[in-house]
C-alpha cells in the first residue's frame, strides 16, 4: 500500500462479526491506520452523515436492515458520499440485480467473496487510481454542471479502453438527461456496434419512448426484460410507457414482478400501490403501502403519502385504531422532514374533526401547518400546496386555504393547468367569487415585475434586469415564466459578452428544473440549446473506432 | 424469507442444490479467512505448519472455485445468468487471478510470471472470466514443479490467453479426449478436468461475438516439459 492509501479513511460495513475483524486486518496489514467498522447499514449512514471516508467496503447482504445497495443509494442520494469517495460492494455471488441499476447507482466496483489481501490490495489500487483520473468529471457532476461533465467526457476520448467506454456511457446519458436526444443515439449506437451492451439498447429504447415511438419502445423494453429478468430499471421505464397509454393493469402486473425481485425499493412499492388502488385492487394497494412503509422506516426514501393513503384504506374498512396509529407513527417519523410532515398534520387533523368534531386539537395542528408552509415555502411543490389547502377548505379552514392557493398562484400563474385546478377546487368549495380575487393578486404582483424588467430592457439596462428577474425568482422560486425571463436574458447577455460563470449557473440551474418539471418543456429545451451553443465546446467529433 | 412461505411446496431438487451451494459458499468463505489468518500467523512464527496452512487454502479454494463453476453452470442453463461484459485492462485481471492465490504461490515457493501488454484491453465478464483463471491456475498449481506463466495476446479472432507450467504435462489420452468435452457420451465429463473444460466452454459461448465462438484447448510444451490451457476469447 502506498503512503497515500495508508492515510485514507474507511469504512467497513459488514453483518458478520469475523468478516469485519478479517477485513481490519487486511487494511492495516497493508499499513492502513484509520478503520472503521459497523455492523448494518443503518448505523453505517449515521457514520456517514457525521463523517468523511475515502473509502467504503460494504456487504451486499447485511441481514434483516437495509442492504448494501440502499445503503449506497442513501449516501448518495442525502449527499453523504461524495463522488469522490470510492464505494466497494461486497457480494457473495457475481450475478446481482444490482449489476443492472442505475449508472448512479452503481459502486465504483464489485469484489467477489472470497477475498483475500492481495486481490483487495490490487483492487483497491487499480480502483483509487481510476478515481484520480476521473476527479475533475466527478467534480462537475457534484456541482450538477452536466454541461461541464459532457465536455470532460468528450475531452477525455484519449484514455484506455475501459475508461473510453465508461465516459462514452456516462456521456450518453448525461445527454439523455438534458434532452440531447440525436447526440446520446449517435453514442448508444456506436457503442453498440462494437457490442450488444443491453445499456447501450436500453439507452435508444428510451430515446424511443421520450420521442412518443411507443410501440418500438415498448417492443425494445419487453426484449431486454425477456433476455434480463433482473434488470429492474427497464420494469420501470415500460411501466411508464403503459401508464402513458392507459394501460394500468398491465402496468400494476408488471411491476409487482419487479417489486417480488426486489421488495426493498421504497419508490416502487408506492407506485405499485398508487396503480393497485387506480385498478380497484383495494388489497393490492393496502400489501403494497404497508411494504412501502415498513421498507421505508429508515430509508430517505419514505413519504407522507403512502401513510396517509394506507389510512384511508383502513378508514373505508372501518379500522379506526389503526387510522391513529398510523398517523401517528407517521407525524412522529417525518418529524425532521417539514413538507412530509405537513401531510402527516392534514390527515391527522381530519381523522381528528371526522372523529371528535372540530376543537383545540384540530386548530394546534393547524397551526404548526401554516408555520411550517411559512418557513419552507420553497420546499413545497404545487401539488403539495394545492393538497394542503383542499384538505384546509375540508377543516373548514377557509382563510388558511386561500393563503396556499395565493403561493400557488404567484408561483404558477402562467400554467392554465393550475389556474383551471384552483378554480375547479375553489367552485367544489363554494367559493367561485373569490377565485378572481386570488388571480389578480397574483398576476398583479407578476405584471409589476414584467413591466420593469420591459422597462429596462427597452433601455439596454439588461443587467438590471437580470438581477431585477433573479430576484422575483428567489421570491417565487417554481415560477416558469421568470425563469424563462431570466434564462433568456442571461443568455443574451453571455451572447454579446461571453461567458460569465454565474450566469451561466443560474441559467443551466433554471432549465434544468424546468426540464425536469416537464421533459417536453420546448421553451426550457430551446433555451437550454440556445445555453449550449455559447458555451465553448469543441466541435463534435465521430467518437466511433475508440472502442476496438 | 419472504418467498419461502410462496416456493413450500413448488421446493425442487434443483432450486434446493442451489440454495445449498449458496449457503456452502459462505461458508467457505468464512473457512479460507481462518486459514488465511492461521497462514499469516504461521508465516510470522515460523511454526513448520505452513505448507499444511497452504494445502488446506488450496484445497478449500478448490472446492469454492467447483462451487462457482456448478453455480454458472447451473443458471447457464436455465438461461439466468446475466453477462455483464465491460471493457478490463487484461494486465489487471491476469495479476488478479494470480493474487487470488498469492498465499499458495508464496508458500510453495512457485515463481510466476505475467506477460501481457499493459495497454491491452478486451471485452468480457470479469467474473465469469475470473472463474475459468481460478479453474486453470488451480490446476497449473497442482501438477506445476516450481513456475507458472500466464501469457495473453491479441488477435484478429478473439484474445488468446494462456496458463503454462512446467510440471509433466498433461496425458496422452487427456489431450486426445479433450475433443469431446461438448459431448456427454464421451465420458470425459466424468472426471474434474472434463468439467472444467465443459465450464470454460460454456464460459467462452457466453461470449459468442460477430459469430465467432470462443474455444479451449490442452496442450503439451514440445520443447520443454509442462502443460499449456488456453483459451480464445472472442
Amino acid at each position: 500500500m502506498d503512503e497515500q492509501q495508508q492515510h485514507l479513511r474507511y469504512l467497513i460495513i459488514d453483518d458478520f462479526d469475523q468478516m469485519r475483524v478479517s477485513f481490519k486486518g487486511m487494511l492495516s496489514c497493508y499499513g492502513a491506520t484509520d478503520v472503521t467498522t459497523v455492523s448494518s447499514g443503518e448505523k453505517a449512514l449515521k457514520l456517514l452523515a457525521n463523517n468523511s471516508y475515502d473509502v467504503v467496503i460494504c456487504d451486499y447482504n447485511l441481514g434483516e436492515g437495509k442492504d448494501g445497495q440502499q445503503v449506497l443509494e442513501e449516501s448518495r442520494h442525502l449527499g453523504y458520499l461524495g463522488h469522490a469517495a470510492t464505494f466497494f460492494m461486497i457480494t457473495a455471488e457475481s450475478n446481482m440485480p444490482m449489476v443492472m441499476s442505475a449508472l448512479e447507482h452503481q459502486p465504483d466496483d464489485y469484489m467477489v467473496k472470497p477475498i483475500n489481501r492481495d486481490v483487495l490490495h490490487h483492487r483497491l489500487t487499480v480502483a483509487l487510481k481510476r478515481k484520480r483520473q476521473l476527479k475533475e468529471i466527478d467534480d462537475a457532476l457534484v456541482r450538477d454542471d452536466k454541461l461541464a461533465a459532457i465536455e470532460l467526457c468528450r475531452g477525455r476520448s484519449g484514455k484506455d479502453l475501459k475508461q473510453r467506454l465508461y465516459l462514452a456511457k456516462l456521456q450518453a446519458e448525461l445527454c439523455l438527461d438534458i434532452k440531447r436526444y440525436s447526440e446520446a443515439e449517435k453514442i448508444f449506437k456506436e457503442i453498440l456496434e462494437i457490442r450488444d451492451f443491453p445499456w447501450a439498447r436500453f439507452g435508444l429504447c428510451k430515446i424511443r419512448f421520450l420521442s412518443a415511438d411507443y410501440e418500438s419502445a415498448e417492443s425494445g423494453f419487453r426484449e431486454l426484460i425477456e433476455q434480463n429478468h433482473l434488470y429492474l430499471e427497464v420494469y420501470d421505464w415500460l411501466v411508464k410507457l403503459l401508464q402513458a397509454r392507459d394501460e394500468t393493469l398491465e402496468a400494476q402486473r408488471l411491476l409487482q414482478d419487479a417489486v417480488q425481485l426486489s421488495p426493498k425499493a421504497v419508490a416502487r412499492q408506492r407506485k405499485l400501490g398508487k396503480l393497485a388502488a387506480v385498478n380497484g385492487d383495494i388489497d393490492g394497494a393496502e400489501k403494497a403501502y404497508q411494504a412501502a412503509i415498513r421498507w421505508g422506516r429508515y430509508s430517505c426514501f419514505a413519504k407522507a403519502i403512502e401513510y396517509r393513503r394506507l389510512a384511508e384504506i383502513y378508514q373505508e374498512r372501518g379500522s379506526i385504531s389503526k387510522v391513529v396509529r398510523l398517523l401517528v407513527e407517521g407525524r412522529k417519523r417525518f418529524s425532521a422532514q417539514p413538507v412530509e410532515r405537513i401531510q402527516m398534520l392534514c390527515g391527522q387533523a381530519l381523522s381528528q374533526r371526522r372523529h371528535q368534531g372540530t376543537g383545540a386539537v384540530v386548530d394546534d395542528y393547524l397551526e404548526e401547518v401554516m408555520r411550517l408552509i411559512d418557513t419552507h415555502k420553497k420546499d413545497m411543490t404545487a401539488e403539495h400546496l394545492f393538497t394542503t389547502a383542499d384538505e384546509c377548505f375540508q377543516l373548514a379552514k377557509h382563510e388558511e386555504a386561500k393563503q396556499l392557493l395565493q403561493i400557488l398562484l404567484s408561483n404558477h400563474h402562467d400554467d392554465d393547468k393550475w389556474v383551471e385546478r384552483v378554480t375547479e377546487l375553489m367552485l367544489r368549495h363554494g367559493r367561485e367569487n373569490e377565485v378572481a380575487q386570488l388571480m389578480t393578486i397574483a398576476r398583479g404582483e407578476l405584471e409589476e415585475i414584467h413591466v420593469k424588467c420591459t422597462e429596462l430592457l427597452r433601455n439596454e439596462r439588461l443587467q438590471q434586469a437580470i438581477t431585477l428577474l433573479n430576484e422575483a425568482i428567489d421570491q417565487y422560486p417554481r415560477n416558469r415564466t421568470l425563469m424563462l425571463m431570466a434564462a433568456g436574458a442571461m443568455i443574451n447577455y453571455m451572447h454579446d459578452n461571453g461567458m460569465d460563470q454565474g450566469y451561466h449557473f443560474r441559467c443551466r440551474y433554471s432549465l434544468n428544473r424546468l426540464l425536469e418539471r416537464d421533459r417536453q418543456d420546448q421553451d426550457a429545451g430551446r433555451f437550454l440549446k440556445m445555453l449550449n451553443k455559447i458555451t465553448p465546446s469543441r466541435v463534435e467529433e465521430s467518437v466511433g473506432g475508440q472502442y476496438g | 424469507m419472504d418467498n419461502m412461505d410462496k416456493a413450500g411446496d413448488a421446493i425442487n431438487l434443483t432450486s434446493a442444490f442451489a440454495m445449498v451451494s449458496h449457503d456452502i459458499k459462505n461458508s467457505l468463505g468464512i473457512l479460507l479467512k481462518f486459514i488465511g489468518m492461521l497462514s499469516e500467523n504461521c508465516e510470522l512464527e515460523q511454526c513448520g505448519m505452513t505448507h499444511q496452512c497452504a494445502d488446506m487454502e488450496y484445497e478449500v479454494r478448490r472446492i469454492n472455485n467447483n462451487l462457482v463453476k456448478l453455480l454458472t453452470l447451473f443458471k447457464a442453463d436455465e438461461g439466468v445468468y446475466l453477462l455483464n461484459v465491460d471493457a478490463h485492462s487484461v494486465k489487471d485481471f491476469l495479476d488478479e487471478a494470480l493474487l487470488e492465490h498469492g498465499v499458495i504461490l508464496r508458500q510453495k515457493g512457485i515463481e510466476y510470471e505475467v506477460e501481457c501488454d499493459h495497454e491491452l484491453y478486451w471485452y468480457f465478464d470479469r467474473n465469469l472470466m475470473m472463474g475459468v483463471m481460478g479453474n486453470a491456475i488451480s490446476n497449473a498449481l497442482r501438477y506445476t514443479s516450481d513456475r507458472i506463466r500466464l501469457t495473453a495476446e491479441a488477435s484478429p479472432r478473439g484474445l488468446a490467453i494462456g496458463v503454462e507450467d512446467n510440471g509433466d504435462g498433461f496425458p496422452a489420452g487427456m489431450l486426445e479426449r479433450q475433443s469431446g468435452v461438448m459431448n456427454p457420451e464421451s465420458g470425459f465429463l466424468n472426471n474434474n478436468t472434463g468439467l472444467g473444460l465443459y465450464f470454460t466452454q460454456t464460459v467462452l459461448d457466453l461470449h459468442q461475438h460477430d459469430g465467432i465462438r470462443g474455444h479451449v484447448k490442452l496442450a503439451n510444451h514440445a520443447d520443454q516439459s509442462g502443460g499449456i490451457f488456453s483459451i480464445l476469447l472472442p
